[in-house]
């Protein structure tokens, strides 16, 4: 963890993740699906596009349970105009976190992460990261859970600040 | 040879919807895309597979449903089959009751047709469809499109499609992460029904057909109800035996049914979807099972070919861009 600073565990329950499936893969198709869902207003985060494969791909990405049936419209919409192969939605999700400083400097902390869920039996759906956070998309179900494993694996970092440097 | 990718876009179904046991199909909005990468010496030929099932396919030939389904119009028409390279593009849930594998029949018959040049009529590549697959009730919506009623003698076909959905109402597909095997499906039914649960769906079937004729959609969920299979089918998956009844008391709910022999569960909605939907899912995660939805319109065109792939980029003049031009970002 050095050059780098765990400084919370979090757990939320309020995201929806959505699958736009089998998205042509051409200019201006992720223009036109954000582009969309910004007009209403409706907020998006981790947003993840899958390897091409054969010209097709996958856009998935996360919105507030509040907008999900603004999201739900737009995202049809949109899958329409690019004739998607679909739209998937999955409410019954939870994200759980790691918050510090630095974090994409901290070589071990992904696999760290992954190895505690892994261990727990809790199936990873998506991951999001960067400099201050690294997200799991997990069942709703096995939110518990994670966030246990979590504590249990970083425990020793809260404990012990010393063995955490950003400097 | 030179030879343009064709690709077929093809729609998933809801079978029996509810008293429609065996007749009842619907097209959704909801696609597997297969495309014709290149084509190859007679009988040579080569896929793979991506998406939903990819894991239980193989890239052999010769277990690939679409390539079977081909080899089989083909043998039946008489026709020397023309080698090529298939690409399976599948987003419509595996062995869940969504018409996965009517959309392999379907795309295999059409490509009989198309590669052969033969220009067979609508009837009888619905009766060929048919005949590979055993039933009528997936493959007529899927290949026509709409909500079809079909009657099958194991011979010939009848069938009459039926008007669209109404712009407001959409179909959320709810779709658990378990499997509901076919064999279980098929021994789960009675031998014999009482007489007076075949009258019951008599009266309901006829009423789900006449008033989805005559617009009259009020009346669809009357017209879902069943005693046939649905009692039985729905203690095949975790939550089944529960999740009709909560869902048929959501404000916007006009009919539920298990599609096909499950374990998805399709509810015609009309208004906001997500509630509708997440009490579906609720029902799954408290039974322990992971589940996804779909919200979907009806597919009112049915299988279509594409003769170039991937598709066009999104046009400026078509409105796309304006929201990332007006600076909201």
């Amino acid at each position: 963890m050095r050059g780098s600073k765990l400084e919370r565990i979090v757990r939320s329950r309020d995201e929806a993740r959505i699958v736009l499936m089998g998205v042509p893969d051409v200019p201006g198709v992720a223009a036109t699906v954000f582009s969309a869902l910004a007009e209403r207003d409706v907020a998006v985060q981790m947003i993840v596009q899958n390897n091409m494969r054969g010209g097709i791909t996958d856009l998935a990405f996360l919105v507030h349970k509040d907008q999900l049936d603004d999201a739900i419209f737009l995202c049809r919409q949109a899958a329409e105009s690019v004739r998607a192969q679909g739209v998937s939605f999955n409410t019954e999700i939870a994200c759980v976190s790691l918050y510090g400083q630095n974090l994409t400097e901290a070589a071990d902390l992904p696999g760290r992460m992954f190895a505690a869920l892994a261990r727990s039996g809790v199936n990873i759906q998506m991951i999001g990261s960067n400099a201050l956070s690294l997200t799991c998309v997990v069942a709703e179900t096995a939110a518990d859970k994670a966030i246990e494993a979590l504590h249990r694996e970083f425990l020793e970092l809260f404990e012990n600040p010393e063995l955490q440097d950003p400097q | 040879m030179s030879w343009v990718p064709l690709a077929l876009r093809v729609p998933a179904t809801s079978a029996n919807l509810g008293s429609g046991f065996d007749t009842l199909g619907m097209a959704l909005s909801l696609y597997n895309v297969f495309i014709v990468r290149e084509l190859r010496e007679n009988n040579d030929f080569a896929c793979t597979a991506v998406g939903e099932g990819a894991f239980d396919l193989t890239n052999d030939p010769s277990d690939n449903m679409v390539i079977s389904s081909y080899l089989k119009a083909c043998e039946l028409w008489g026709l020397t089959p023309q080698g090529f390279s298939l690409e399976c593009h599948n987003v419509i849930p595996f062995c869940r009751g969504l018409g996965s594998s009517s959309t392999a029949v379907v795309a295999g018959v059409a490509l009989a047709d198309r590669l052969s040049g033969r220009r067979t009529d609508e009837a009888e590549l619905l009766r060929v469809m048919t005949l590979i697959e055993g039933h009528p009730d997936n493959v007529a919506p899927c290949f026509l499109g709409g909500m079809v009623v079909s009657c099958w003698d194991g011979k010939e076909l009848r069938f009459v499609k039926l008007p669209p959905l109404p712009e407001d109402m959409y179909v959320v597909a709810a779709v658990p992460d378990v499997r509901v095997r076919t064999h279980d499906a098929r021994n789960a039914l009675p031998r014999d029904v009482p007489f007076g649960d075949a009258v019951f769906n008599l009266g309901r079937a006829a009423l789900l057909c006449a008033a989805w004729a005559t617009r009259q959609w009020d009346l669809l969920s009357w017209g879902m109800d069943d005693r046939l299979h649905q009692p039985f089918r729905s203690r095949l998956f975790p939550g089944g035996e529960v999740i009709m009844d909560r869902v048929r008391s959501n404000t916007g709910c006009v009919g539920v049914a298990i599609s096909g022999s499950g374990p998805t569960v399709v509810a015609l909605v009309r208004g906001a979807p997500s509630p509708v939907a997440r009490e579906m899912c609720r029902t799954f995660s408290e039974h322990g099972v992971d589940s996804q939805f779909f919200v979907l319109k009806g597919c009112a065109e049915g299988m279509t070919l594409q003769e170039s792939w991937p598709a066009q980029a999104p046009r400026e003049e078509d409105g796309y861009y304006e929201t990332v031009r007006g600076g909201r970002l």
